[in-house]
């Protein structure tokens, strides 16, 4: 083995970077002991374990459990929808180069630019005005507008690096346009627009702001159950529920590591 | 009629004529190369012949059969891409079977004709591996197979050499030669490189700036090129101005801007008056030292000389005007720089063009 | 050409589904307000104090956010870019699942750290720096931790992968022409990372700007920002004019400070290549 090689980096940034994972993995980690706590308030250090806010998780009015299947099938039917949006809009603006390029790449990733307090309010106004529409095809249709751009963004990264060669190839041997796209190139770009539905499925997952204005007693997302829940009970059956996405959340994130690579995140 | 006609083929991109009035025949089971450097409408030809780009007019016929209006995955032209354009997500016999699956062989059969392609090339062992797995010649010669694998009424081959090293080169030159001759496809093979062309092709097509230059067997347009862009193209570096003094049959004598008297050959039946401001044209390697005066031979100071393995350079001051003469000499060991040095430039190799 | 026109046909579904879901709500309902209301609630907003300290007190808490991101997160980005160490993937893994971690959780988190009875406070009364609980929750405090916590990671992607597209040949080559290492940091790696830097300033900027469920949760009723004013008068004031008003100045705030931006640092980063494609 060759002699540990020391990276150039003088003490101050590795102070600073000490110091500032403490502070962004500090409340996770808070939470997690809290959610083993005894105690509604938690005590530091703990005496004891116990697991019965996680019991409380589905004994609670909170709805958790609902609230998870929701916010599992909105995100996923908005993800495969914004698939096949980001995917063809994606393909017609990285082929060739033309004037309007970046007016439609820059429309096309727009909804990132507003704040989403604005697009949940113009959506309450909007459906307010029409009548019998179920809570859950409203949020959707908010989510489905607001994860486009990181299905957009990641997969036109990947086609930025793409083989259009590969195109001409595959119709060379006989492919036509279609067959092309499905044999050739979606597999080649799997792995950026996969990237991009998984970071898309996430953010949809995780959404507050739209689910909260959309949202009614009958149908709601698990943020919005939490955030509810929060309103009239401080107790740690928050603290478990939360655990459960940290540990959820850390889990996707090794399984991308190893999947697709950290270096997706690593592009501006 | 010829194999594939290409009758007044030409495209435009805006302003900008690409391919201006190409007329060419091909015959079956021939290998031609475009030659030309970049910008000479070559790869447009090229992509015109496969269905990539359509021609703004003129029309392009394989075996009688017009192109117009085929799209591409239609047209059964097989490609060599320059960046071998191999699927990455595919294995090798995937690749390969690719045209094959498409249209909808039994398995056996398809797996028959690749493994015997696979054999063809020499990649036989390699159909699992993926073509990052291997290396730069084998992915060669997996795009060859996968080409050929189709068996294309025409093969086209782009740039085929141009990524490999030199050793590797002269090898799938071999190749490539052998293949082709085995299943005897037509082939047109798109280069830069002169040396490629001369060694691969039956005929050679030398363009520029949309233009054919020349046509004609690798050798006539190695040793004799027809107008002094051909000639410089193919490593005529010497390449000077002179004035006709006399003609004498096809014997014409030429004075050149420095004084120089020179006999040339009118090989290409010009036609030369006394007087007619012409250009003269001979290659490195076809200048031989001369001992004293005589015909044709010319006197000066050696500035540099360059040692290049089979051959050395010489570079010799005083004979032309404003330009050294270049000699091409093997085992030159006998002079250095500052000496004097005699130099013969033979009539027959000393191509001669009218201004 | 035919191919070109054909592949552009592509692009209208999702043209479609954005004009119809988002462009023409987002123009609708301006529209309409300004209709029924006119420029009353506009007017209002821009004339009280109460509501223009918010709007001060959103942009303030963004500045400082951001400030607060940029001095922390580029000396981490600039170790996650640098070190050879195998550290690095596992602090690459914890910049960015944090991120995948809902806002609600994040926020969650520091109420047990800030809460009366929270961490904090028990320890520093068990250290016996305080008597009395500290009151963090529900401050600009706790708003202000929860939203650069939130936005700490933005930042040190951006700057990350800037930093690690410079070509280290070219700090070893100042380095062999004479400079110290501090002075190669100022005179080369910090102008070429510029590209991260205004990148990552402008996401953690318009991202506090617009930021709901921190300032909801640690701020409360007592410190509101322009999202939770939007809430207040939506669920609570029912006073959907307003609320309305408020959410079209702040996407205003937002649009402008974004072209500035852009239109400001554009000429900075097309000299340095328009390189590190930031």
């Amino acid at each position: 083995m060759r002699k540990k090689e020391k990276g150039r980096v003088s003490p101050l940034p590795v102070v600073v970077t000490v110091l500032a994972y403490f502070f962004i993995l500090l409340p996770l980690v808070v939470v997690i002991l809290a959610s083993f706590s005894p105690t509604p308030v938690l005590k530091f250090p703990p005496e004891e374990i116990s697991f019965k806010w996680y019991a409380n998780i589905f004994s609670t009015s909170g709805k958790f459990v609902s609230g998870f299947v929701n916010s599992i099938v909105i995100a996923l039917v908005a993800t495969v929808i914004d698939i096949f949006l980001g995917v063809t809009a994606c393909l017609s603006v990285s082929k060739y180069n033309f004037k309007l390029k970046n007016v439609l790449v820059n429309f096309f990733t727009s909804p990132m630019f507003i704040p989403s307090i604005t697009f949940a309010f113009v959506l309450l106004q909007l459906f307010s005005g029409i009548k019998g529409m179920p809570a859950w095809s409203k949020i959707l249709i908010g989510h489905i507008v607001i994860i486009l751009p990181y299905i957009v963004r990641n997969t036109l990264a990947i086609l930025s690096s793409f083989d259009w060669t590969l195109e001409d190839a595959a119709a060379s041997l006989g492919a036509g346009p279609v067959t092309t796209f499905f044999k050739v190139t979606l597999p080649v770009i799997k792995p950026g627009v996969m990237a991009g539905a998984l970071l898309a499925f996430l953010y949809s997952f995780d959404e507050a702001v739209v689910s909260s204005f959309l949202t009614n007693a009958k149908f709601s997302t698990l943020p919005v159950r939490i955030l509810n829940y929060m309103e009239f009970s401080f107790d740690p059956t928050i603290a478990a529920i939360s655990t459960i996405l940290i540990l959820g959340s850390l889990a996707l994130m090794l399984i991308m590591e190893r999947v697709v690579g950290l270096d997706m995140f690593l592009k501006t | 009629m010829a194999y594939l006609e290409i009758r007044n083929l030409t495209k435009k991109f805006g302003d900008f004529t690409a391919v201006h009035d190409v007329t060419l025949d091909v015959e079956r089971g021939e290998m031609i190369a475009l030659l030309g450097g970049s910008g000479c409408g070559k790869t447009t030809i090229l992509r015109m012949i496969a269905g990539f780009t359509a021609p703004f007019s003129g029309s392009i016929a394989i075996d009688g059969k017009s192109m117009a209006g085929i799209p591409a995955h239609k047209r059964n032209v097989g490609i060599f891409f320059q960046n071998y354009a191999l699927f990455p997500h595919m294995t090798v016999f995937d690749n390969v079977a690719f045209s094959l699956k498409l249209q909808k062989l039994p398995r056996e059969q398809i797996s028959a004709k690749v493994n015997g392609m696979l054999e063809l090339v020499r990649l036989t062992g390699m159909e699992k591996r993926f073509p990052r797995e291997l290396s730069g010649g084998q992915q060669q010669r997996v795009a060859l197979a996968r080409a050929l694998v189709m068996e294309p009424a025409l093969l086209l081959l782009d740039e085929p050499l141009s990524n490999l090293d030199a050793k590797l080169r002269v090898e799938m030159q071999v190749e490539i030669k052998r293949i082709q001759r085995e299943l005897g496809v037509t082939t047109i093979i798109v280069t830069h490189d002169h040396e490629e062309a001369v060694s691969l092709a039956d005929r050679v097509v030398v363009m520029n700036a949309g233009h054919i230059m020349q046509i004609g067997t690798p050798d006539g347009v190695f040793d004799y090129p027809e107008n002094p862009y051909v000639a410089d193209f193919m490593g005529f570096t010497n390449l000077f101005d002179g004035t006709v003094a006399a003609v004498d049959g096809e014997t014409v004598t030429v004075t050149d801007t420095n004084g120089n008297q020179f006999r040339a050959h009118d090989r290409f039946h010009t036609g030369f008056a006394a007087g007619d401001a012409v250009q003269l044209a001979i290659r490195p390697d076809n200048i031989l030292p001369a001992d004293g005066p005589g015909e044709n031979v010319v006197t000066g100071t050696i500035q540099n000389v360059t040692y290049k393995g089979v051959v050395s350079r010489i570079d010799v001051e005083g004979v032309l005007k404003d330009a050294l003469l270049h000699i091409n000499i093997h085992n030159y060991d006998s002079g250095k720089a500052g000496a004097r040095m005699d130099a013969k430039l033979p009539a027959d190799k000393l191509l001669i063009y009218k201004n | 050409m035919q191919r070109k026109k054909g592949i552009l046909l592509l692009a209208a579904p999702c043209a479609i589904v954005l004009l119809v879901l988002f462009i023409i709500p987002m123009v609708y309902v301006l529209v309409s307000t300004l209709r029924e209301d006119g420029l009353k609630y506009f007017v209002k907003f821009l004339t009280d104090t109460f509501y223009l300290k918010i709007l001060w007190d959103t942009i303030l808490i963004s500045v400082e956010a951001t400030a607060i991101c940029l001095l922390v997160g580029y000396p981490v980005a600039y170790f996650l870019a640098r070190t050879k160490s195998k550290i690095k993937n596992l602090l690459l893994i914890a910049t960015v699942f944090p991120f995948l971690v809902s806002a609600v959780v994040r926020a969650y988190g520091w109420m047990v750290v800030l809460g009366q009875n929270g961490l904090l406070n028990q320890f520093l009364q068990a250290v016996g720096l305080i008597d009395k609980p500290l009151e963090i929750m529900y401050t600009y405090k706790a708003v202000l931790i929860g939203v650069v916590h939130l936005l700490l990671p933005y930042m040190i992607l951006s700057i990350t992968s800037v930093i690690q597209s410079i070509d280290e040949n070219i700090e070893y080559a100042a380095n062999s022409l004479g400079a110290s290492p501090v002075q190669t940091f100022l005179k080369v790696t910090l102008p070429l990372s510029t590209p991260g830097i205004v990148s990552g300033c402008i996401l953690v900027f318009t991202l506090s700007m617009t930021s709901y469920v921190t300032p909801k949760l640690l701020g409360g009723v007592k410190f509101r920002m322009m999202s939770t004013m939007v809430n207040q008068e939506v669920n609570v004031n029912f006073n959907w004019g307003f609320a309305s008003a408020i959410s079209y100045i702040l996407l205003f705030c937002i649009l402008v400070f974004q072209i500035v931006a852009t239109m400001a640092t554009s000429g900075t980063l097309k000299r340095l290549g328009g390189a590190k494609n930031a």
